[in-house]
């Protein structure tokens, strides 16, 4: 039985050293001990390092793979690292491509060990908690910290990185390293009591931790993954932690409970239109002024914000006949004044065919805005749906009410759904008076537009004739 | 599925055995022949991916043709509320 003995726990080169010669001698891994100094078998034969020259002869070659493997692998705390790299390493003469091998226990293994390293490093960059020193000249930080693996040597480098202009040690049981702002050194580990004790810059650090703790993002167990109970020990903020978690429920309640009353900023235009849009019914309008300017900037409907202008109705205010369009179309929307447009014309012509004057009726719409959808260049009625009908009859009503005509044409569905409250159907109710429920007389009729769209020439004039008859009978029926 | 000799698409479409897996299986299939044990290695865990492979050690048998194979094999879902 050979003895190996490694100047430290995480001594590669000598490692390396006796492996090689162990290789060259033809040792199975079997017959060797390894032992760290001050450790050993007292029955077992030393080897002394004849390593590198006589294996270099020999011919030996090692895939990078396997060294690379090995030199994490060394700063794992199991005793049996060294046994299992020689045992990897003879095993390799034989195989070439064992790394590769994943499924092989001892590579498997080893692969294990050395991501528990790498692991054990990570936490290591994250868990260090360096405290002042107090009375140091010139300033200085020392940290006691526990790693889990045999980490400090390969993870040094990253502090030495981050922390360049600071002069610090890392204590621990292992091993100790100080950097004094140009040269890393080592030093044998000490015991826990050499730990510098709490600064006074601990306590804002809890104070700030325990304050971006979020008790609504609790999540136990991601956080002990992350940050294993094993390290909590050194940290300063962790004796916060088991309160925190306790805390967190009721906290969450009284957040719930608390919550703000007060719209978030971005939603305040949204509370502004939904104000605006909520009927105030005991404010009516008490003019046809007041119609006239509330119309305009009117939002009880979505309608306002793509139209032009509201366009109130127009004519004397002691009108006998009321003329109820559908809404106004795009030359209504930019004039703002009712019936001027294309179906314009055709109203003109049909009120002169009856024997009608504009001028003493009150002409007005369903809906004051004009809805629409452009399409390139053009601006596209579209039809109003029931909640814009619903939401502008307010208006309708009060202009009935301060009119108060004798007798309300209905021109189109729309208008028919809004004077009498419910859907007409056109061609089964024109021609004829019927009463409204404030003593008015209604008649219905087709829409000025609606025989503009008609493509039969026939039925456009039988049309037109029928718009003519029924504001005959209306403006008979007016007086 | 015969680990040894499927194709990539056929070991993908394989329950149990997801992309990490089955690249890993593919690599390993250049080292050696793949036994169950391997799989197991590779797959943590086997028991998923059992019913539909062939190995050098292991044939399913009549495991595949079971008529409660989905609850055997199948993740439990995630019950929502």
């Amino acid at each position: 039985v050979k003895l190996v003995r490694l100047k430290s726990a995480t001594d590669f080169e000598g490692w390396r050293d006796a492996a090689r010669a162990l290789r060259v001698q033809g040792v199975a891994p079997e017959s060797v001990v390894w032992a760290v100094d001050g450790e050993g078998d007292l029955f077992a034969d030393p080897v002394e390092g004849t390593g590198a020259s006589s294996a270099v002869a020999a011919g030996f070659r090692t895939p990078r793979a396997f060294v690379e493997l090995a030199q994490d692998v060394i700063c794992h705390r199991d005793p049996g690292r060294f046994d299992l790299l020689y045992r990897l390493l003879r095993r390799l003469e034989g195989r070439p491509g064992l790394m590769l091998d994943l499924t092989d226990p001892d590579v498997a293994q080893a692969r294990e060990m050395a991501k528990t390293v790498s692991r054990a490093s990570h936490k290591m960059k994250a868990f260090v908690r360096f405290r002042l020193v107090e009375g140091a000249e010139p300033e200085a930080y020392a940290a006691w910290f526990e790693p889990a693996h045999l980490v400090v040597e390969r993870t040094a480098g990253f502090f030495v990185r981050r922390f360049t202009s600071m002069q610090f040690s890392i204590l621990t049981p292992d091993l100790c390293c100080h950097w004094d702002g140009e040269d890393l050194t080592f030093s044998p580990g000490v015991s826990r009591d050499q730990a510098p004790a709490d600064d006074r810059l601990e306590d804002y650090w809890r104070t700030y931790y325990a304050s971006i703790f979020n008790p609504a993002r609790l999540k136990v167990k991601a956080m002990q993954a992350e940050m294993p109970k094993r390290y909590w020990r050194n940290l300063p903020e962790a004796r916060l932690i088991p309160d925190l978690i306790a805390s967190a429920g009721t906290r969450t309640a009284a957040m719930v409970e608390a919550a703000p009353t007060l719209p978030a900023r971005h939603a305040a235009k949204a509370v502004r239109v939904m104000a605006s849009e909520a009927p105030s019914d005991n404010a009516g309008p008490d003019s046809l002024e007041a119609v006239a300017t509330g119309v305009d900037t009117c939002q009880r409907c979505g309608l306002w914000k793509d139209a032009t202008q509201g366009v109130p109705g127009e004519g004397p205010s002691t009108a006998r006949l009321m003329l109820v369009g559908e809404q106004p179309g795009d030359q209504e929307d930019l004039s703002g004044r009712p019936f001027v447009g294309p179906a314009g014309d055709v109203f003109n012509r049909a009120l002169a065919a009856a024997g009608a004057p504009r001028g003493e009726i009150w002409i007005t719409n369903a809906v004051k805005h004009f809805k629409h959808e452009v399409r390139g260049k053009r601006r596209l009625h579209k039809t109003p749906e029931t909640p814009e009908i619903v939401a502008c009859r307010w208006w309708l009503d009060h202009e009935r009410r301060l009119i108060r005509p004798k007798v309300i044409v209905a021109l189109g569905a729309t208008a028919a759904r809004s004077v009498f409250g419910k859907v007409m159907p056109i061609k089964a109710s024109r021609g004829r008076a019927i009463d409204l429920p404030d003593g008015a007389l209604g008649v219905v009729t087709y829409h000025p537009s609606f025989l503009l769209r008609v493509p039969d020439e026939a039925a456009k004039a039988e049309g037109f004739k029928a718009l003519v008859d029924d504001l005959a009978l209306a403006w008979r029926l007016a007086g | 599925v015969d680990v040894n000799l499927a194709d990539r698409e056929a070991l993908l479409r394989t329950p149990g055995l997801g992309v990490k897996t089955v690249d890993r299986l593919i690599a390993l299939r250049r080292q050696k022949r793949i036994r169950l044990e391997d799989v197991q290695r590779l797959a943590r865990g086997v028991e998923a991916t059992k019913p539909f492979i062939v190995t050098d050690d292991w044939s399913p048998g009549s495991l595949t043709d079971r008529l409660d194979l989905r609850r055997q094999v199948a993740p439990e879902q995630p019950r929502l509320l």
